[in-house]
């Protein structure tokens, strides 16, 4: 390799590294300024808590980090999770087995990622404008079929395995987060390990450069798509097992946290580079903050910037690291 | 090529905007009498109770009045519901319903009405001014009685124990304050005065965040034993939250660790109500078909100049107190069947379990 190649390379590693170090402090201090704060934070039972709120957050961002890294971005996630928790509460109500539900919801979660991918990918259509629409779509779907139902949620009538999967447990450990831990393992391979990653960083990079290299782009962005919308069909059927309910107004700002996670782990907008372990860090951080500010009984209101102040921070932070770096 | 296209796309606009002038309909030109429309503008359709209140407006309107309803939902938002003022004003429709969430935006609202002179009648949040007719659902009264069962109920059970109250709320809805958590807290203490309230989450209207709220509630005040949700949703994701953590259970009704109190009256909380294994053990039920029938008979007394349009004029309805040991379940099942048309056996439901 060029050695100014290489040198460029290595200052990029290094600078991701020096990252993933700084959130790692960030996370630290959070918590031990919640476990100074409130003795109630350091405890079992917080923590398991916190890692299941944050759980499908990290599931969704496990795909959709390298989505973003490939230039592209899914703002319809909400939205597919909301509608896929009440097709899965629907179909088990209406004679269809639980356990074939589950794998169903998760393929209607599927079915959207195609129709993301095909969307940006082959129509190329811009991925705002392509998910938004989906957004709408889902979110329309998720109440029309509450309202065939009969009312604003599919409550009623579910069959006694329905909350089987959302609430049982190993020991202490419920049996969905082991599950969503294990496919975040298999997501970080894919990030860490294989050709898929390496195109979506080129994609995201220099898309030109990747055509003219012979990566198949649109295959490529298909199939990142696919990977967001299968995790999120998962999330939307875990989420609705757990609730006990499929409800429509679930997830109404599941992108933003997915968003912020992604972002604020060192995940650049515009695509090129980003840091699977940073989105694990980031999610982790915002629902400590969150978890916090619950402990602390501070009003709600005061979270929501304090989340917004989050996000601009991570972004300044990103890059006042990759000029001192860079 | 390009200047037909921008010639046909100019008169096609203009003709947009002036056939409207020279078709007919303008004005009262005789021939048949026109049905009323009525405009319809929920706060939300996105909640049981609303969808249920437009369905019971739209046969009664029909059925009563033969005015036709069209609804536009204003989507928890000031200028949604400002905007479907305005396309009802377009529209000429003869009479405004209007439930929309800031007192002083719906006092511009009004104002636009009027000046079309469209009457207008307002739901649940009253215009600032105090300036028209308005329907209100008195909450407050059956708040403050399920707050007296509840402590009454825990006092009962478990003697001498402290109560601690924790709330799965709107905190920036002012008037969920007034008619549903203040009074549901004064309730409490009315009966025990050193009751205290421990926490008062955000749960959003949605069922995950009012479960997220609670968990964290659990963690900060594990000793919290009266759990109230300003919702059906927030009740429920509350419930949700207990019993996730081993709680939200009950014996042949007695509550082992805490009652769950919510607001609405739907199915699904009806169906934990009567759960004798369930810790959710009271609610107050929404009346759609009677707040729809009120306001449609308020708005025909304006249009027909038995009522005056600006003059402010309150008019209350009541929500039903349910809970489990008060009302038979006989009652919560007509209570469901009429009001919100469910076709749920809450009997043979609970059994099933």
């Amino acid at each position: 390799m060029n050695p100014i190649a290489a040198k460029a390379q290595e200052k990029k590693y290094f600078s991701f590294d020096f990252q993933i170090i700084v959130l790692v402090g960030v996370l630290a201090l959070v918590m031990i300024i919640s476990a100074v704060l409130t003795d109630k934070f350091f405890t079992y039972p917080n923590i398991m808590n916190v890692l299941q709120q944050v759980a499908m957050i990290m599931l969704t961002g496990s795909a959709a980090t390298l989505l973003m890294i490939s230039g592209n971005f899914d703002l319809s996630v909400g939205m597919v999770l909301a509608f896929t928790g009440v097709m899965h509460a629907f179909m088990s109500k209406n004679g269809i087995p639980t356990n074939v539900s589950m794998i169903l919801s998760i393929l209607i979660g599927s079915g959207f990622g195609l129709i993301n991918g095909y969307l940006v990918a082959f129509l190329k259509i811009t991925p705002v404008i392509a998910t938004l629409g989906t957004m709408y779509a889902a979110r329309g779907l998720a109440y029309i079929i509450a309202w065939v139902d009969g009312g604003a949620n599919v409550t009623t009538g579910l069959p006694i395995d329905f909350e089987v999967f959302g609430r049982s447990m190993v020991g202490s450990v419920p049996v969905f987060l082991i599950i969503v831990f294990i496919i975040i393992a298999f997501f970080y391979f894919v990030y860490a390990k294989t050709n898929l990653s390496k195109y979506a960083f080129a994609i995201g990079g220099n898309n030109r450069a990747a055509v003219l290299s012979g990566v198949k782009v649109s295959m490529v962005i298909l199939l990142l798509y696919l990977f967001v919308g299968t995790l999120t069909g998962f999330a939307g059927m875990t989420l609705a097992s757990r609730m006990g309910t499929g409800a429509p107004n679930v997830g109404a700002d599941f992108h933003f946290d997915v968003i912020v996670a992604i972002v604020l782990g060192g995940t650049s907008i515009y695509g090129g580079e980003g840091s699977f372990l940073g989105m694990i860090l980031g999610a982790l951080i915002v629902g400590f903050v969150g978890n916090a500010l619950n402990l602390l009984d501070v009003m709600f209101f005061y979270q929501i910037v304090v989340k917004g102040l989050i996000l601009l921070g991570a972004v300044l932070l990103t890059r006042k690291i990759k000029d001192t770096i860079g | 090529m390009k200047k037909l296209l921008i010639v046909l796309v100019a008169l096609t606009m203009l003709a947009a905007f002036t056939v409207p002038v020279f078709s007919g309909g303008q004005g009262e030109t005789g021939g048949a009498k026109k049905d009323l429309v009525i405009g319809k503008i929920p706060i939300t359709m996105e909640a049981n109770y609303h969808q249920a209140h437009v369905k019971h407006l739209i046969s009664y309107a029909k059925e009563q009045y033969g005015a036709e309803v069209t609804v536009i939902d204003g989507a928890f938002s000031s200028d949604v519901a400002m905007s479907a003022v305005e396309t009802f004003i377009a529209q000429g429709v003869d009479g405004i319903l209007l439930h929309s969430i800031d007192e002083k935006v719906i006092d511009s609202m009004v104002k636009e009405s009027h000046r079309a002179d469209i009457p207008i009648v307002t739901f649940y949040i009253p215009t600032a001014s105090r300036s028209v007719p308005h329907l209100q659902i008195n909450e407050a009264e059956t708040s403050f009685q399920m707050g007296v069962a509840a402590a009454k109920k825990w006092n009962e059970w478990y003697p001498g124990d402290q109560i601690y109250i924790g709330v799965v709320d709107y905190l920036a809805v002012e008037i969920v304050q007034k008619h549903r958590t203040g009074p549901f807290i004064a309730g409490v203490l009315s009966v025990d005065p050193t009751a205290q309230v421990v926490s008062k989450l955000e749960g959003s209207a949605s069922v995950n965040k009012a479960m997220e709220a609670m968990q964290d509630m659990l963690q900060a005040h594990p000793e919290v034993n009266i759990v109230y949700g300003a919702n059906a949703d927030h009740a429920l994701g509350a419930l949700a939250a207990l019993e996730n953590a081993g709680r939200g259970k009950a014996v042949d009704g007695k509550c082992l660790t805490e009652i769950v109190v919510g607001t609405d009256g739907t199915e699904g909380e009806l169906l934990k109500v009567y759960d004798p294994t369930c810790s959710m053990k009271i609610t107050q039920g929404l009346q759609p078909a009677v707040n729809a029938k009120a306001e449609m008979d308020m708005l025909m007394k304006i249009i027909n100049g038995q009522t005056p349009r600006d003059e402010w004029l309150e008019l209350d309805t009541y929500d039903l107190f349910i809970s489990y040991w008060d009302t038979p379940i006989e009652e919560a099942q007509e209570f469901i069947e009429y009001q919100y048309f469910s076709d749920v056996n809450l009997k043979e439901a609970i059994a099933s379990k």
